[in-house]
């Protein structure tokens, strides 16, 4: 009981203080923007208003591009968590007091979470458009935001960990956006690879070929199951990480 | 008067060979501690080691029957630690931050020790502005309200004077004054003066090792090898100074202005107890004596003597 009081605590610390910093209304104005651009695009280039169509030329290239595009706002979302706490000292008020390691990460990785799906918010409005044109599948709407948000989830994990590691959040972003670019690439490799094992374990291993499923609107424990376990690895690997520098 | 921190043969070896050497002290109950060395000499590491935010590589830390490889956040509730720099959100107003300690560390009535530590720490003036538009004084004090607010029975302060002005300074060391009646304090600090002031327990530590610990006062025995007295006043004739020196083994040095009364100090310095003899012949001669005290050996004196023989 005291440790979700003091999680909750935390939690509503890290969310003030991420709503103070203009950062976060930047990168969300940047990304409605861009995802606004796209929007236009695809309905612009889409030939007919069909149900179907909508599904396929708009909203499957729309929500791919959204993950696409987090895989480079998620390191700068994280990229402060903690460097700014080492910088300022805070880590050692944090780490004196009752809370535990995993309550400080995990309010850390709940806030850059619930910060992305505060920037994920608006884009709501390009579904609502399509259905005054008569789109009602609302099933793969509600599967492609929880594919990106489990998506999004992988990455600020890695993002965080990225942060634990170095004292320069330059340095903290660059490396979690190439471990995350790695990771991405996998898809390609498992594509192009003859032998159908290596194929199959290294599409496995990529964080795009399980956000496919979601697109269509299929939602598979296969790939929850992955999702959840990446997220907690690298959560692991962070608590690890901070946990070594009291060695 | 019982140990409430005891560090038995404590060990902190980094990867470059550096850190704490085989450390053993004890901090009475209600004292206040100083933590004395040279840059580098491993008080800070001695302080992060204390509050378990360094695991030490061997050795033994309890913190009121608590051992810290065992019952750490037992120990951790007991504290409260100002390090070198204050641990500050800078983006949080005065009065956000100490109620977010407040809570975090589970303070009965957190606004209420929030209304009572800005009283105490002056800070309501400030109470509603951003800790990052703040002087390095205000902050300082923040730092040591965020230490106390969960009302610990021991602080650890890192140097909680250094880089301020005199008047913040000594307002600070007030307020640690206050708070020795129901707290034992742990403070490193370069400022020997303070040590003097505040301080009736010391230990000296150098490149790592324990160099000396214990009370000032046995120590300042200890490290007296002569009786200095000073004696401040008008000597009427030269031959009597020179006969003042030559008895009681002293220096003089004449500090007064006016040629028509002379004034002198006078040192006196004697394995033995003089004072009672000095006074007789001063008296004998006529003397008018303005000041006549026993200098005492100093934390500054044994600090030296210690860090120069090691």
């Amino acid at each position: 009981m005291q440790a979700l009081s003091i999680f909750r605590i935390l939690y509503m610390k890290e969310l003030k203080e991420s709503f103070k910093t203009p950062m976060v209304y930047i990168l969300t104005g940047l990304f409605c923007f861009l995802m606004g651009g796209l929007f236009y695009n695809y309905v612009v280039g889409s030939q007919e208003l069909t149900k179907g169509n909508l599904s396929l030329n708009v909203l499957v290239p729309l929500f791919g591009n959204m993950n696409f595009i987090f895989l480079f706002l998620a390191p700068l979302l994280t990229m402060r968590s903690y460097i700014d706490e080492k910088k300022n000292s805070t880590i050692d008020l944090l780490m004196m007091s009752p809370a535990g390691d995993y309550s400080i990460l995990l309010s850390k990785f709940f806030c850059s979470l619930t910060v992305a799906a505060f920037m994920l918010a608006p884009t709501f409005i390009f579904p609502i458009i399509l259905s005054t044109s008569g789109y009602d599948d609302w099933g793969v709407v509600f599967s492609s935001y929880l594919g990106i948000i489990m998506s999004v989830g992988c990455y600020l994990s890695v993002g965080l960990m990225a942060s634990t590691l170095t004292n320069n959040q330059i340095v903290s972003a660059i490396s979690a956006f190439v471990i995350l670019l790695g990771f991405m690439l996998l898809v390609v490799v498992g594509r192009v690879s003859n032998n159908f094992l290596v194929s199959q374990m290294v599409n496995y291993m990529s964080v795009p070929y399980h956000y496919e499923g979601f697109a269509r609107g299929v939602i598979r424990s296969y790939d929850m199951v992955f999702y959840f376990s990446f997220s907690g690895i690298f959560l692991y690997l962070s608590h690890k990480i901070v946990a070594s520098r009291n060695l | 008067m019982s140990s409430v921190i005891k560090f038995n043969n404590v060990s902190k070896i980094f990867s470059n060979g550096q850190g704490l050497k085989h450390l053993s002290f004890e901090v009475s109950q209600g004292a206040i501690h100083g933590l004395l060395g040279a840059n580098g000499a491993g008080k800070s590491t001695t302080m992060r080691v204390l509050c378990g935010l360094l695991a030490a590589t061997s050795g033994e830390v309890t913190i009121l029957g608590h051992d810290t490889s065992t019952e750490l956040k037992q120990a951790q509730k007991a504290i409260g630690y100002l390090p070198e720099n204050p641990p500050l959100y800078l983006n949080m107003t005065v009065a956000e931050y100490l109620l977010f300690v407040a809570r975090l560390f589970a303070s009965e009535k957190p606004a209420k020790r929030v209304e009572w530590t800005l009283e105490e720490f002056g800070l309501g003036e400030v109470q509603n502005r951003l800790i990052g538009n703040l002087s390095k004084g205000f902050r300082q004090r923040i730092g040591l309200a965020q230490a106390i607010i969960h009302d610990p029975q021991i602080l650890v302060l890192d140097e909680p004077t250094v880089g301020l002005d005199p008047t913040v300074s000594y307002n600070l060391k007030q307020l640690i004054k206050k708070f020795q009646v129901d707290k034992t304090i742990l403070l490193s600090t370069h400022i020997l003066s303070d040590v003097e002031e505040l301080c009736s327990e010391i230990t000296v530590i150098g490149n790592g090792r324990l160099l000396e610990s214990g009370r000032l006062q046995e120590l300042g025995k200890k490290y007296s090898t002569k009786q200095i007295i000073e004696v401040t006043g008008h000597f009427p004739a030269s031959q009597l100074i020179e006969q003042a020196t030559a008895l009681f083994s002293g220096e003089a040095v004449e500090t007064s202005r006016s040629q028509e009364t002379p004034e002198w100090r006078f040192y006196a310095q004697s394995q033995e107890d003089i004072r009672s003899d000095l006074l007789k012949f001063l008296i004998e001669k006529n003397c008018e004596v303005k000041e006549f005290k026993a200098i005492e050996v100093g934390p500054e004196d044994i600090f030296l003597k210690l860090t120069q023989e090691n």
